[in-house]
């Protein structure tokens, strides 16, 4: 099978700055595969996934290529990838009804009426689960919780059935409870609407629940990609041990000690 | 609807909007309460204010009703006043948020030229234009617009600065909206609150700008404006000051009016932006 993605030797460095904040980056993503990059803050995972969105600033230098084998053609946004970010504070638009929203790239990519959008994006607001939908597409942003409007973004996004959904640290502003119903969500819509699926995280245990395959960043650099069950069990970099040690749950032996010792 | 309950509650915005409405329910019927020309001679010349029950502010110098021409002149400092605001406001944002979400040289060269704008007072500017053109209604609004539009657009390019950063804007990308329909469409209203605050303080410059082109002789001959009944009066200014002092208050009001409501409407927004 062709690839969906492939990124050869990808670096990236931003505007005004000496350090790049990619390098060398090369990897590929076969259609319905779910990979996830992981890394800390400043790893260059959402960098990555903004050069692959084609949303870096202007400016910035990039070598290496980012080819679409699937298409044979560079990728149209909106109709082949859709994104969804992190902050459910900031990405819908305040002003704007959801309906207009959700239906913006239906309307712009699959040629439909004003009315036609709306009726998918009624569809949309069903499959994400937001509660009466009906009324939800005459309703504002600020109407929403955190968690259904990451909902809403997701089903903006995936509006005008794209290959690739590239989800930029979507859980990270959620609380885990709503974070793994997210995750649910993203999940189960890849599979059913056959998308492939590019998640950037920190969270170790939801990459490792959530993908096929995991990629781990560190200082712009793609440290080891596997799939996720031997990465997490048997990591080959000391970097990805490293990070898997530092994996907080209850178990964990406390790092921050309490009080004067 | 709760925005407006808020504006209901704050005592200036609610005082300002009593005002303005009286104001403008004033002005719209000018033509009932006083038909006919306000210009015309209506009495013997220079009746004192209340003296005349017919003429109740008594007449001027040209036997000219005065509370007619007040009425009158209502609907002209209202329509140049708004009308500029709009003009600029409209001028301003656009032009503010194509300089702060296109960045670069347009936007320097867009900075620039409000600069140019801006470093000539706004009172010489409209003195110069309606000079050089001739002093009709719609020449007179555009001329104060000319002096007004670089503060929305500072404002406008300010908010926008902050707002194309926003994840809304990525995802519209996303979606292939074209820059321009991003920047007008997505980023433009939310860019707006605090330029419809300041529109307030246009409309009251505009008011006052007016009336002192007026003042000076420049509005339109044809219409009765304050600012001319001041100029008229100020000839017999020691034997009849009520001439130069009734319109006066008149503007005062007016301004004061446009004031409080501009008060009450950044209020009511400001307590919007909080809660969100």
């Amino acid at each position: 099978m062709s690839e969906l993605l492939r990124l050869t030797n990808l670096s990236l460095t931003y505007p005004r700055q000496t350090a790049p904040a990619l390098v060398d980056i090369t990897l590929s993503l076969v259609p319905g595969e779910k990979l996830a990059i992981i890394g800390e803050s400043g790893s260059g995972k959402s960098t990555l996934a903004r050069a692959i969105a084609d949303l870096q600033p202007s400016g910035t230098q990039v070598s290496g290529e980012i080819s679409w084998p699937a298409f044979g053609r560079p990728a149209q946004p909106g109709v082949d990838y859709g994104m969804v970010f992190q902050d459910p504070g900031s990405n819908l638009n305040p002003v704007l009804r959801i309906g207009e929203q959700v239906g913006e790239a239906a309307q712009r990519h699959l040629g439909l009426t004003w009315r036609q959008a709306e009726d998918v994006a009624l569809d949309l607001l069903k499959k994400v689960q937001i509660p009466q939908p009906e009324a939800a597409l005459r309703a504002y942003p600020h109407q929403f919780s955190g968690g259904q409007r990451q909902r809403i973004a997701i089903a903006a996004a995936i509006a005008a059935n794209p290959r690739l959904l590239i989800a930029d640290e979507a859980t990270s502003a959620l609380d885990t409870l709503v974070q793994a119903e997210i995750a649910r969500l993203i999940q189960s819509l890849v599979t059913s609407e056959k998308m492939t699926l590019l998640f950037i995280t920190h969270d170790i245990a939801l990459a490792s629940q959530l993908a096929d395959r995991i990629a781990v960043m560190h200082q712009g650099k793609l440290v080891e990609i596997g799939p996720a069950q031997t990465l997490i069990t048997a990591p080959a970099s000391a970097y990805t041990r490293h990070l898997l040690d530092t994996y907080i749950d209850l178990d964990a032996a406390p790092r921050i000690a309490l009080g004067a010792s | 609807m709760s925005a407006l309950i808020r504006f209901a509650r704050s005592p200036e915005g609610l005082a300002g909007l009593v005002i303005l409405a009286v104001l403008a329910i004033v002005a719209a019927l000018a033509p009932l309460l006083f038909p006919g020309d306000p210009l015309r001679i209506a009495g013997t010349p220079m009746i004192a204010p209340f003296t005349d029950p017919s003429l109740p502010l008594g007449t001027d110098r040209l036997g000219r009703n005065v509370l007619a021409g007040l009425v009158h002149g209502a609907r002209a400092s209202l329509i140049v006043g708004i009308a500029a605001a709009i003009v600029a406001v409209l001028i301003g944002s656009i032009v503010g948020t194509l300089a702060g979400f296109a960045g670069g040289l347009i936007d320097e060269a867009l900075m620039r030229v409000v600069d140019a704008f801006q470093i000539v007072p706004g009172f010489l500017l409209a003195l110069a234009f309606v000079s050089v053109l001739q002093p009709s209604l719609p020449i007179v609004i555009l001329a104060i617009a000319l002096g007004a539009w670089t503060g929305p657009a500072r404002l406008a390019r300010a908010e926008v600065l902050s707002i194309r950063e926003r994840d809304y804007v990525a995802s519209a990308r996303i979606i292939g909206m074209h820059p321009l329909e991003i920047a007008l469409r997505e980023v433009l209203p939310n860019a707006l609150p605090p330029v419809l605050a300041l529109s307030a303080v246009i409309v009251a410059g505009a008011v006052l700008t007016e009336a002192a082109l007026s003042f000076l002789g420049l509005g339109d001959p044809n219409i009765v404006t304050w600012g001319s009944m001041i100029a008229e009066g100020r000839a017999v200014l020691r034997s009849a000051p009520y001439l130069s002092i009734v319109p006066g208050i008149a503007l005062i009001a007016t301004v004061i009016g446009t004031y409080l409501f501009g008060e009450g409407l950044s209020a009511m927004l400001s307590r919007r932006e909080q809660q969100s």
